[in-house]
């Protein structure tokens, strides 16, 4: 395993003085690539706070003259597709309910997953698990007709439990990948002191694995949080209007113009679809960070 | 309203025995804001009865909606209702016996009688049974002019296809684009079948998209429409937005010319408020040819194992076809109603000419109703290529039309 | 004697879990249907002669014991799952109608697991009578005994892995060769479906515009990644600001993605005009509205939103190397780019595997970024192969079409992947 802390402290050679030539390259560098970063954001934000009219004259990197916030109301209540004219708000708990089953149960599974194959190696694993990581390849659309037929047998096609499946099953292949290269780095000797303790499978996967692996567990949580709430095609294929997630939704708003565009509203509603996964990485992304490190980076 | 409540009732009664409500989803892909109109006096008749309507509208035209509609249907989670271009689309789901039989209804009030043209109830026919309800007709060959553009250049509002073309420059120079296009597949196989039908007559257009007839699709008079397609593509430059009602709007608020759009397009200047004849004109077949072909709208009632529901469905199909609703949709919707027999005086101007052309019989199949889904969709993608890379010619692209017409069903 | 009965047993199981299998994705002749139940019946038979060989099953003695009860209560779940199908369990708990047609899937498997299951218990109770002293542990030991909780947990991946990924691949290829349009249907045409989409323009647009977008996509990502990544390493202020900064794109939808960069284009409001409203009256600058530049406006959107998260990859690579390293270098008086190419780099093999392959599992997936930035246009400029597949399966009612070019797709990740995994895993045997 790898120890966090070492890994904090950049490497590199020392910095020498605070304003040499140096510094200043590099930190102009830093800054102008960071400004490229953040002007989709920042245009994002501006547009969703003006006027339409103000909209059509000005310049997209002006800020508002008028600051409104009825973009965002309307990108959240009023929004129309069709006749609900219900905005992004039922978009938002659908998302919800499918996230939070999908994270659990994708996590569950590709942990569990990760474990057996680095430490309790049996004859065929090697083969799930080549199958499972040429799986990661396999593009979408090669199994998206087999599984709608799969779904509709089980009766599960358009149930958001359906679309956990989905979820779980696409998730896999990458999470198994990360919690197997992240138990393998677990030092053997524990592993085989508790089998000579006498603990069995679940024992050391519950008492020993998961107290250890927080760090990848964070990362998966991220990953996956991330992944299954920006998810558009899998909520498209499998689910309903009525379960339809965030992501539809959006396009859905964006996609049906009333007379004109409403720059503002689709921009201040596209700011509301990407909160959520935005929020997790400004508070957890130091934990991302680290849990790569530790994790993610040996192939 | 109440006799047509009664009316209903008894066709649902005769049709199984007692009613309880249910609630029936219902998807369409009407999301622009006449459709929108138009699709809540559906909504507000058919709440009207004990049922209620479900809106499951999806947005981004039919090629969006469609293949979501057509899994769910497939997936075995079928929705209460929905629209569909009858014809070819939903061959397949008929033939799969998904969808629900609505003979016995047809017979009872008797629709044959009704529907005019009646081409548009065989659409909806499969070895004489009916399986879906017509609700409008939509032609899509019309030229929409904006009196303000034309204001602009100083020059009179054409009044056919040949004339929009010769103006054409005189708008470009006062910096209106002169034709307005949306940059979806769909919109541009639209425009390409109006103006075959304008410059190279109905015959042509028949033995072409009806019989399927490559050589004539490679013939003389083929070029010359292609020639014209030509010719429209290069006075679009400029347009660039992507549905069609930002296109119409670029026509009401006299940013271009025209637009080569189908009937629908008229809700959009109604909900702008303008008038026909003073604020914009409307040409059918593009003033040249007159005729109008009768594609539109249908809807189908997908099979579902709940008889109440089964019930409140057709009770949904009796009402879609009934006159105040006829009336009451197609008035916002701006097409033409399925019913000989019923009063549009309200109607406008556009509308009219389109009575009027549907009462004389001018009518020509749409491609929706004579070609499958796999071949329109060769030939969009065609259409769309062409339309936005200027450097295919006019031979490359009648070459690989007539490729996809060899072997076209 | 007793290797050759457990070896029958073995095989028996197997070929009645693949017959099973088989029926259930439709391939159900006579033979096949009731292959599965006399298999079992043969296992059955196999097992009887090993109880005869062991001498009988000793229940209260037997070291396997719990496994075997371990079986029959999975055996009694399987019946309870079955009993759920029944219609008069239904009639009696009316709950259950709601998942009528789950429990009607269900009622196959859940017949055969029992039998399979019951079996089981009878083999390892037979085994566990035997000796344990032996010097090896029997096949049939090794199959349901070592190991057991492993191979039970590793079932849904099991499953995902045959189920989903090999079964499913396998179905859309066999329909790849069929006239299916609407619904999949087993006419076969041969390969038509692949002649018609090597002649479609559209196809082949695609593919050169998957082809460019991948390319750049690697190259470009890969090297901004870790010039980015570099220039954080260099000990800066401010560190978690910046990393935060380049990596909040990567939490975006490529919806959203798509839409903000469509918006940032739009020649009307976008860069261009104000880059015209500068002065600069004849400046065009409109990718997506430009046949020949938009894949490069769909690239540009992918970069922004991809690049921060190499860059993590990167920088926790660039941590991992030892200190001494650069401490050498520095003694030797090797310039830092010297020592950035020639020495780190390649001590950074792994974190690029890692990155190349997070990238590329991404190419070929592109799909939600083009349907939200442009929908394939101008016309069909910014076509990519998974759109075509989705536009042809559900849109143009050719399902067969659209299951070519997916197998398609599929055979041109496995050209590259293939020799990657060979040399890759195949070289050396991991531990």
């Amino acid at each position: 395993m790898v120890d966090a802390a070492i890994m904090d402290g950049p490497r590199g050679p020392k910095p020498k003085k605070t304003l040499s030539r140096r510094n200043i390259m590099l930190y102009g560098t830093l800054i102008v690539i960071a400004v490229y970063y953040l002007i989709p954001l920042y245009v994002m934000v501006m547009t969703s706070l003006k006027g339409m009219p103000e909209i059509r004259l000005g310049n997209i990197f002006a800020p508002p003259v008028e600051i409104t916030f009825e973009p965002w109301v309307k990108a959240w209540w009023e929004a129309c597709t069709g006749l609900n004219c219900d905005g992004l708000s039922r978009g938002f708990w659908n998302s919800v309910q499918i996230t939070v089953p999908s994270v659990l149960v994708s996590i569950a599974i590709a942990s569990v997953n990760g474990y057996a194959l680095a430490n309790w190696r049996f004859k065929g694993a090697n083969l799930f698990f080549t199958i499972l990581i040429f799986g990661a390849f396999i593009p979408y659309q090669v199994m998206i007709y087999p599984l709608v037929i799969m779904l509709r047998e089980m009766g599960l096609y358009t149930k958001l439990f359906g679309l956990v499946i989905v979820h779980s099953i696409f998730g896999m292949p990458i999470l198994t990948l990360l919690f197997r290269n992240y138990f393998t780095s677990i030092p053997e000797e524990l592993f085989k002191a508790a089998r000579v303790d006498g603990a069995g499978f679940w024992g050391i996967y519950f008492r020993i694995m998961l107290p250890m692996s927080l760090p990848i567990f964070v990362v998966a949580v991220i990953l996956q949080v991330t992944g299954i709430w920006n998810d558009f095609l899998f909520g498209v294929i499998y689910t309903k209007p009525d379960n339809y997630p965030m992501t539809v939704q959006l396009n859905n708003i964006v996609n049906s113009v009333q007379g004109v565009k409403e720059y503002n509203v689709n921009m201040a509603a596209t700011i509301l679809t990407g909160l959520v996964p935005l929020t997790i990485y400004f508070v957890s992304g130091r934990l991302f960070v680290r849990g790569i490190a530790a994790g993610a980076v040996k192939g | 309203m109440k006799a047509l409540k009664s009316f209903v009732s008894a066709a649902a009664i005769c049709a199984a025995g007692a009613v309880s409500a249910a609630e029936l989803e219902v998807t369409h892909w009407w999301t622009s804001g006449g459709e929108a109109a138009a699709v809540a006096e559906f909504a507000k008749a058919f709440d009207a009865t004990e049922h209620t309507w479900v809106d499951g509208a999806i947005a981004g035209s039919g090629g969006v909606a469609r293949p979501i509609i057509i899994s769910r249907i497939i997936g075995g989670e079928p929705m209460g209702a929905t629209q569909l271009n009858h014809g070819r689309q939903a061959e397949e789901l008929v033939e799969a016996g998904l969808m629900l039989d609505l003979t016995d209804i047809a017979e009872a009030e008797g629709w044959r009688d009704i529907v005019n043209p009646v081409r548009l109830l065989d659409a909806c026919t499969l070895d004489g049974r009916v399986y879906c309800v017509p609700v409008n007709i939509h032609s899509p060959q019309w030229l929409w002019l904006s009196h303000e553009a034309f204001a602009k250049a100083g020059v009179d509002v054409p009044s056919d296809w040949f004339e929009f073309v010769d103006a054409a420059p005189k708008l470009k120079e006062v910096g209106v684009v002169p034709l307005a296009m949306g940059q979806q597949a769909w919109q541009t196989e639209l425009a390409f079948n109006a103006i075959m039908v304008a410059v190279g007559g109905t015959e042509l257009y028949l033995d072409v998209l009806s019989n399927k007839n490559a050589d004539t699709a490679a013939s003389a008079e083929m070029t010359k429409v292609f020639e014209a397609y030509d010719a429209a593509r290069r006075l679009s430059e400029g347009s660039n937005v992507n549905d069609w009602n930002q296109a119409t709007n670029l026509v009401i608020t006299g940013q271009a010319g025209g637009q080569i759009h189908g009937d629908w397009a008229q809700g959009e200047f109604q909900v702008a408020e303008q008038v026909a004849g003073e604020d914009y004109t409307c040409l059918p077949g593009l003033g040249v040819n007159e005729v109008i072909a009768t594609g539109g709208d249908a809807f189908y009632f997908p099979l579902n194992d709940d008889p109440d529901i089964e019930e409140a469905q057709r009770e949904m199909a009796s009402l879609l076809i009934s006159k105040e609703v006829q009336v009451a949709f197609n008035l916002k919707k701006g097409s033409l109603p399925i019913r000989g027999d019923i009063d549009l005086s309200a109607a406008n101007d556009c509308m009219k000419k389109g009575l009027k052309i549907l009462a004389d019989g001018n009518v020509l199949p749409d491609s929706v109703n004579t070609l499958s889904a796999d071949t329109r969709n060769q030939i969009e993608s065609l259409m769309t290529e062409f339309w936005n890379d200027k450097s295919v010619t006019v031979e490359a692209v009648q070459a690989a039309y007539v490729d996809i017409m060899a072997s076209a069903d | 004697m007793r290797e050759l009965a457990e070896r029958g047993y073995l095989w028996c199981i197997a070929l009645a879990f693949v017959a099973f299998v088989l029926v259930t994705i439709g391939l159900d002749y006579a033979v096949l249907v009731t292959a599965p139940w006399v298999l079992l019946a043969l296992a059955g038979i196999a097992a009887v002669l090993l109880i005869v060989e062991a001498r009988g099953v000793a229940l209260a003695a037997n070291r396997f014991k719990w496994y075997a009860i371990g079986w029959v209560v999975a055996a009694v779940v399987a019946m309870g799952l079955w009993a759920l199908a029944q219609k008069d369990v239904q009639a009696a708990w009316p709950a259950l109608k709601s998942f009528r047609k789950m429990w009607n899937v269900f009622e196959p498997f859940a017949l055969f697991a029992a039998a399979l299951f019951v079996l089981i218990a009878i083999g390892i109770l037979a085994i566990g009578t035997l000796d344990k002293g032996m010097h090896q542990p029997g096949r049939l030991e090794r199959t349901f005994a070592v190991n057991m909780s492993a191979k039970v947990a590793a079932v849904p991946m099991a499953f995902t892995a045959i189920g989903v990924f090999v079964i499913s691949t396998g179905w859309t290829i066999y329909h790849s060769f069929t006239n299916s349009k609407l619904l999949p249907k087993s006419q076969f045409i041969g390969l038509d479906q692949y002649e018609r989409l090597w002649s479609t323009n559209r196809w082949l647009v695609s593919i050169e515009n998957l082809a460019i977008y991948g390319i750049c996509m690697l190259i470009f990502s890969l090297v901004i990644g870790f010039v980015l990544a570099a220039l954080m390493d260099q000990k800066i202020r401010f560190e978690s600001v910046f990393r935060t900064i380049f990596l909040y794109p990567f939490a975006l939808s490529f919806i959203v993605t798509g839409l903000v960069w469509q918006w940032l284009l739009t020649p009307e409001f976008g860069v261009q005009k104000i880059v015209r409203d500068l002065g600069f009256e004849n400046f065009t600058f409109d990718p997506l509205f430009n046949a020949d530049w938009v894949i490069y406006g769909i690239l540009f959107a992918a970069l922004w939103q991809g690049t921060g998260f190499v860059m993590v990859l990167m920088l926790a690579g660039l941590r991992g190397i030892d200190q001494e390293i650069w401490k050498a270098a520095r003694v030797d008086g090797i310039p830092m780019w010297k020592t950035y190419i020639f020495i780190v780099i390649p001590m950074m093999r792994p974190v690029f595997v890692t990155a190349l392959v997070i990238i590329a599992a991404g190419i070929i997936k592109v799909y939600d970024l083009v349907v939200a930035q442009t929908s394939g246009g101008p016309g069909i400029a910014s076509e990519v192969p998974a759109k075509y597949v989705y536009d042809l399966m559900f849109g143009g009612q050719n399902l067969g079409q659209g299951f070519a070019a997916s197998t398609m797709m599929l055979v041109s990740v496995l050209v590259v992947l293939i020799p990657w995994a060979y040399l890759e895993f195949g070289g050396r045997k991991r531990g």
